[in-house]
């Protein structure tokens, strides 16, 4: 493979596009390479299928192509042997990868290479050298997405200038209108109303997108490939252009089908075509898992922090004078206080750099608000007055979202109630994490779940459907500066059907919608929330059918994150005497994919339960 | 609205800077690429609560950017890409020529084929494009002027490193 790719970069502008193949490969050869793992992968036919993924056939080269390995196979080497002039549609510019590939096989060795000009300054060829996943996680306080996407970035050399942010990504995504009902979008979403495609730009528009307009961490995991393999799968990218597929948001999304791309790299597959629900995280997850000829499959990890992480992260670097300039700068409006001007120029420029970000983050919040530009405008003068130079503050020290729980999970733990004693509860959930889950991978103080099920047994009753939550998402964004716009809103969406076994009104299975306002701050390390939140429901025995319900609660975490509580308490519309119930729920302990949980709650009854989590 | 420099901004620009002037007016041969070629910063989707809401659950390959540009082939070339990343990267250019150094810096800089002259480069344009930033009618343009701008600027330093 080595000796190949220089030939192939070479040759391409000095021999004429004479086809001339190698001896014909026999039948059996040929059939070898049909059945071989990276030919499927190239034509995105999962394991154990016969059927390619992709579904236009404009991307195959034979009439049975997208059902039939072999005879792509035959297709392809035919097109490729045959003449064609230098043009940007010349086979080997349309499958690059496939080319490639077959000449790595000892065939089309004669074929001369032709240009693809279009194609070789899109990948950077001669630049080239390895390949990225993108990871974006999702952030509750602010933007529009909480479980996170996936992208692929091709890299060239490390020390070309300024290179990183010209580099080209791969994105996968459904076609959606502009103006797409909300309604139909989600439903086309989970049917397969829409047509997916991959789409490409260089990195910088992405990290925009993502990190600058939407506040989300990005997380580089570099792969462990030679530069053969990073043309291979660059070249593969460069076919995807002209794919396309439908688009089911639980299962044949964007972090399917790069996991099915990254298999033409990895030693193993690591994507499963039956799966029922596929997340960007599990992807990452499976990634670093893997191997690449026998080797780690990533080499590397990058935080590239979002706007609002780069603004916090340095502010609570600065000094408690540095924070006071900052503040007196915020509240003047931009006037340079005594506090700021009797700083040194080093801490001046920590003080103006950090307002920088904290503008340019509100900005993002607000874009038409020209007070905060003239406010920035005024800070970036500041510091074009001081001596030019990075700023030093610790990079930041986040745990990769790898390293965090699983994406879905299985809890079976036991339970005693005050009014129908021992009993059972077994819940799963698709996913993705609650406001106890360790913080890695996920927004901080926050809980977002997707098809939550609970099946409860106790003595005296049936094996019975005890909730199902559609969705639930609790976000206390805390605000950790103290600086106005930055965090602090606490809010919550739940829906679904549960049954309250802590009330006796309430142990029919209901149908609810419950949202809830509030505010968050943290004292210490304990992070404190106040809140009203406003159900409607399905009536009950005492006809109930909308509550009002404030509460106070609280989260502590314990030994650097090992262990969390979280208690609050509640007025509870609902129940027999109208008064305030409590629940307190722990997380005792935790491991890579394991955690124990125990907890007791009191409203009309009491109730404790104590069990064990298991994540993949 | 005008996306070419107004009058008043080309000449702030050009007081700024030390090249003559008419090589300012026509940085492309004739072209103007934030109006021929539509070259416009990208639109972001709205943050708004009810936003956030509808699409929580919809970003595995669903998030888009848009953009307002459009690329005739007459606007292909190394100078359109750049004067698209100026317009783009803005916000990430102003504070990194703010600071002096930075990888968006780096990377307009490799597009308008200014490495070897960087580090004199940077220094101008820090020292050039405080200036711009100072006037009082600075804060009132849009994106696309700032960036347009600074790419006169920026342009110049170059050429003068």
């Amino acid at each position: 493979m080595l000796s190949v790719l220089p030939i192939l970069i070479l040759s391409s502008a000095l021999i004429p596009i004479t086809a001339e193949a190698s001896a014909s490969p026999s039948a059996a050869r040929l059939q070898v390479l049909a059945e071989h793992p990276d030919w499927q992968n190239l034509l995105h036919i999962p394991k154990n299928g016969n059927t390619s993924e992709i579904e236009n056939q404009s991307f195959f080269v034979a009439d049975n192509g997208r059902t039939n390995a072999h005879a792509e196979l035959i297709a392809t080497l035919a097109l490729f042997a045959s003449d064609h002039p230098d043009t940007a549609d010349h086979p080997q510019c349309r499958y690059p990868a496939r080319f490639f590939w077959l000449q790595n096989q000892g065939l089309l060795e004669n074929v001369a290479a032709a240009s693809c000009s279009d194609f070789k300054d899109w990948a950077e060829v001669t630049r080239l050298e390895s390949s990225s996943l993108i990871f974006a996680d999702g952030f509750l306080g602010n933007p529009a997405s909480f479980y996170g996407h996936l992208l692929l970035k091709n890299n060239t050399h490390a020390d070309n200038f300024g290179a990183d942010l010209l580099n080209n990504s791969l994105n996968f995504g459904a076609s959606v209108a502009d103006d797409e009902n909300p309604v139909v979008y989600i439903l086309k979403g989970l049917f397969g109303g829409y047509q997916a495609t991959y789409s490409a730009s260089h990195f910088y528009r992405y990290n925009l997108n993502y990190s600058e307009a939407e506040l989300r961490d990005l997380w580089e995991y570099e792969l462990n490939v030679t530069a053969e393999q990073a043309y291979l799968l660059a070249a593969h990218n460069w076919e995807l252009l002209n794919t396309a597929y439908t688009y089911y948001f639980t299962h044949r999304n964007c972090a399917y089908h790069l996991g099915r791309t990254l298999e033409l790299v990895l030693d193993e597959p690591i994507m499963s075509r039956n799966e029922p629900f596929v997340f960007p995280i599990a992807v990452v997850d499976r990634l670093v898992d893997s191997t690449i000829t026998g080797e780690p499959a990533v080499k590397g990890i990058r935080h590239i922090e979002s706007r609002q992480s780069r603004f916090r992260h340095k502010f609570l670097q600065l000094t408690e004078l540095e924070r006071s300039a900052a503040e007196e700068w915020v509240d003047s409006l931009g006037l340079e206080q005594s506090t700021y001007l009797n700083l040194t120029d080093a801490s001046k420029a920590r003080v103006v750099t950090v307002l920088i970000d904290y503008y340019e983050f509100l900005i993002s919040q607000n874009r038409a608000d020209e007070s905060l530009k003239q406010l920035k405008n005024q800070v970036l003068l500041a510091r074009m007055r001081l001596p030019a130079g990075a700023v030093a503050f610790s990079p930041s020290a986040a745990t990769p979202p790898h390293e965090g729980m699983g994406g879905s999970m299985l809890r079976p733990h036991m339970i005693h109630n005050s009014e129908f004693g021992a009993g059972f509860d077994f819940t799963y959930r698709i996913a993705y994490y609650d406001m106890l889950t360790p913080d890695a991978g996920k927004a901080p103080n926050s809980a977002l779940s997707m098809g939550e099920l609970s099946l409860r047994w106790h003595e005296h009753r049936d094996i019975e459907v005890a909730k199902l939550w559609a969705v639930n998402i609790e976000s206390m964004n805390i605000n950790p500066t103290g600086l106005s716009g930055d965090g602090g809103r606490a809010w919550m969406l739940r829906g679904g059907w549960e049954r309250n076994y802590l009330a006796d009104a309430g142990q029919d299975l209901r149908f609810f919608v419950r949202g809830g306002l509030g505010k968050a701050w943290h004292v210490g390390s304990a992070r404190l929330y106040a809140m009203v939140d406003a159900q409607i429901n399905e009536r009950d025995e005492r006809g109930n059918e909308f509550a009002l319900m404030p509460k106070l609660g609280f989260t502590y975490a314990f030994a650097g994150d090992q262990s969390k509580v979280r208690c609050e308490t509640q007025f509870q519309q609902g129940n027999a005497s109208n008064q305030w119930g409590f629940r307190c729920d722990a997380r005792v302990s935790h491991g890579d994919d394991w955690d124990i949980r125990l907890g007791v709650a009191r409203e009309d009854y009491t109730e404790g339960y104590m069990g064990i989590s298991l994540y993949w | 609205m005008k996306k070419i420099l107004s009058a008043g901004l080309l000449a702030l620009t050009v007081s700024a800077i030390s090249a003559p002037a008419e090589a300012q007016s026509d940085p492309f041969g004739g072209l103007n690429p934030w109006l021929d070629c539509g070259i416009g910063a990208l639109i972001f989707p709205d943050h708004e609560t009810v936003a956030a809401i509808s699409n929580i659950i919809w970003d595995l390959g669903t998030t888009a950017v848009t953009s307002a540009s459009v690329s005739p082939n007459s606007c292909n070339g190394n100078r359109i890409v750049a004067a698209q990343f100026v317009t783009d990267s803005y916000a990430n250019l102003e504070e990194e020529i703010a600071q002096g150094e930075g990888a968006h810096l780096q990377a307009m800089l490799s597009l308008m084929q200014c490495e070897t002259a960087a580090q004199p480069a940077v220094t101008t344009i820090r020292s050039n494009f405080a200036d711009v930033m100072g006037n009082e009618e600075f804060v009132t343009l849009t994106q696309e002027q700032k960036a347009e701008a600074l790419f006169y600027v920026t342009e110049a330093a170059c050429t003068l490193s």
